[in-house]
């Protein structure tokens, strides 16, 4: 069974966002856990939860034991931080990217974000000449007035942005959780920038441990353990064309014994490396094309700061089957009945978002159609109006959305029936 | 610095005597407003001249035309592009006694602010902004008289 969601779990995964990005769907592992081959068909269901290593097929009972529901542990627990805006707003931003490299061939529209367009490049010349008409005695004239001309320097500014939709959920302890943020040159040339991470903040609950931080190479926006590139100060501090965006990710680790609720923030700065200080201060022949390179409104540094915050709702799911055979005993046969019940529910101090329940049909198995229920309330089996369908949001795969769930909700108790083949 | 061109044509010369041959000068310049602060503390704002901008910088133009001939010169017209790289700063032209009309098609035709209008690429017609004046124009309604000079001014912004 996947819990999967329009919740990111972002516990369990570290490359959440990579797997919000990836699929535009709700988060969870796409991939069955492997497992060693089965010797003979089995009658499996594996639940597929994105915490994989509590998960162990039910299989059916010695025959002498009574009829009773196999417990599988589904899941245990896991922090679940709502991120419906988080989904939308990366496949939003995965458009914007796929649109941003169409659009590259004219440097102009080559936009993201709330940066407004390109300034005049540092260098450019603008040259004025007006003229006057006039009549003298009856004949008219025009004369043009010298010409006069300005240089455009280059101007240092930045903008950082934060990019998680939400604080970031964590457990205590936790490890290289990633924090995102968006740096962009809001200047009129060429510059690069010195990364720092600050932790010791005031106003939070906990500092959170700096690990590193990583530039995101290939421009996806999202962090690619293995492809996006770590940081060093003074070694590759990233450069940017006016207007160019890079995603920076900071990783930090979250100490334990924390409580839950428990805020700490992460603040990225960004500092110009041509210059910053006061605007207006001016580094003669630090420009690009030779210019005068002049700190904007800015200062020429930037910071923004994001929030990890220790999560404390999970969800937890448990699954049970009970097998009829055709001659009233228990065996897992052709043609036996299983009917399997997964009970999910809510513990913590905050709300699970969206939370969506998919579970394949074990192989080798039929679904007995108009089985499906919830909470003992039959559902259709169609993907229609109502909570639950059997196929029709994703094939061969029982899926039932729960809504919101807070530790003051009920158990919620999907049902349905399959038959071995 | 001012470039001083004579108008002057062998008609002209044959016609009129030197002491009364025309000769109107204009000159542009170009000043930034910079927030000075003094030994007190205060701060105050002062023009200077402007050699370089970067984007945002508000340019303010200035054009002076003057009469160093003898004779009086009517019917003036000073004409400025707003330059490329720039936008005019809404309600920033000013000139004595001068009526002040705008271009939106690159110097064609002029009308005064609010009557404009201009055609977007969906062939819909709205009116036109500050950012759309491609040109400013000053019309004179009185003669520059000998020694006369008068400044006309506007700001215009570094996109």
């Amino acid at each position: 069974m996947r819990m999967a969601t329009k919740s990111c779990n972002t516990q369990t995964f570290p490359e959440r966002d990579t797997c919000c990005e990836a699929s535009g769907r709700p988060c969870g592992r796409a991939a069955a856990p492997s497992r060693p081959a089965p010797r003979r068909p089995r009658i499996t269901n594996l639940a597929r939860s994105a915490r994989q290593a509590v998960v162990s097929p039910v299989r059916s009972r010695p025959e002498n034991n009574p009829p009773q529901a196999h417990r599988v542990d589904a899941a245990t627990s896991w922090p679940v931080r709502p991120c419906v805006e988080a989904v939308n707003r990366l496949k939003r931003r995965f458009w914007n990217c796929r649109w941003r490299y169409a659009l590259c061939l004219l440097p102009a529209l080559c936009l993201q974000g709330p940066v407004l367009a390109t300034g005049t490049g540092a260098g450019t010349s603008i040259s004025n000449t007006a003229t006057t008409d006039y009549v003298i005695a009856g004949n008219g004239s025009t004369i043009s007035s010298n010409t006069v001309t300005l240089r455009v320097d280059e101007k240092l500014d930045m903008n950082l942005a934060w990019q998680d939709a939400g604080n970031v959920s964590v457990n205590t302890p936790d490890n290289d959780r990633v924090m995102s943020y968006l740096l962009t040159n809001t200047g009129n040339g060429n510059d690069s920038y010195t990364l720092g991470v600050q932790n010791s903040l005031g106003g939070d609950q906990f500092d959170p441990v700096f690990v590193d931080i990583y530039l995101d190479a290939n421009g996806d926006g999202i962090f690619n353990p293995g492809t996006d590139i770590p940081y060093s100060a003074g070694i590759n501090d990233p450069a940017l064309d006016a207007d160019a965006s890079l995603a920076i990710f900071v990783r930090n680790t979250i100490p334990a014994g924390l409580n839950n609720g428990d805020l700490g923030d992460n603040r990225l700065t960004a500092t110009s490396r041509t210059g910053s200080g006061l605007p207006g201060t001016a580094f003669a022949n630090a420009g690009d094309n030779g210019t005068t390179a002049v700190v904007g409104t800015s200062g020429g540094t930037d910071n923004t700061t994001g929030t990890y915050a220790v999560s404390g709702t999970s969800i937890a799911l448990l699954k049970s089957v009970v097998i009829a055979d055709p001659s009233g005993g228990t065996r897992p046969v052709p043609g036996a009945t299983m009917t399997y019940s997964i009970d999910a529910s809510a513990a913590g101090t905050a709300t699970a978002s969206g939370v969506v329940i998919t579970d394949p049909l074990p192989a080798n198995t039929t679904y007995s159609a108009g089985t499906l229920s919830l909470n003992a309330a039959p559902l259709t089996d169609g993907a229609d109006a109502d909570a639950g369908d059997v196929g029709g949001t994703t094939p061969n795969t029982v899926t039932v959305y729960l809504g919101d769930l807070t530790p003051a909700s009920p158990v919620q108790t999907i049902a349905f029936e399959v038959i071995i083949n | 610095m001012k470039t001083l061109i004579s108008i002057s044509t062998g008609v002209l010369l044959a016609v009129f005597s030197s002491q009364i041959m025309a000769r109107i000068e204009v000159a542009t310049s170009a000043e930034i407003e910079v927030t000075e602060t003094n030994a007190q503390g205060e701060q105050t704002v002062v023009r200077t001249a402007a050699t370089s901008v970067v984007p945002g910088t508000e340019v303010i133009y200035t054009i002076t035309s003057k009469n160093t001939g003898a004779a009086q010169a009517d019917h003036i017209v000073v004409t400025n592009p707003v330059p490329a790289q720039t936008v005019y700063v809404e309600d920033s032209a000013s000139g004595h006694d001068a009526a002040i009309t705008f271009s939106v098609d690159g110097g064609k035709t002029y009308d005064s602010a609010g009557k404009l209008t201009v055609t977007d690429a969906n062939e819909e017609t709205r009116a036109a902004t500050a950012e759309d004046y491609t040109h400013v124009r000053w019309t004179f309604g009185s003669s520059l008289e000998p020694g006369q000079e008068v400044p006309v001014t506007y700001r215009a912004r570094v996109k």
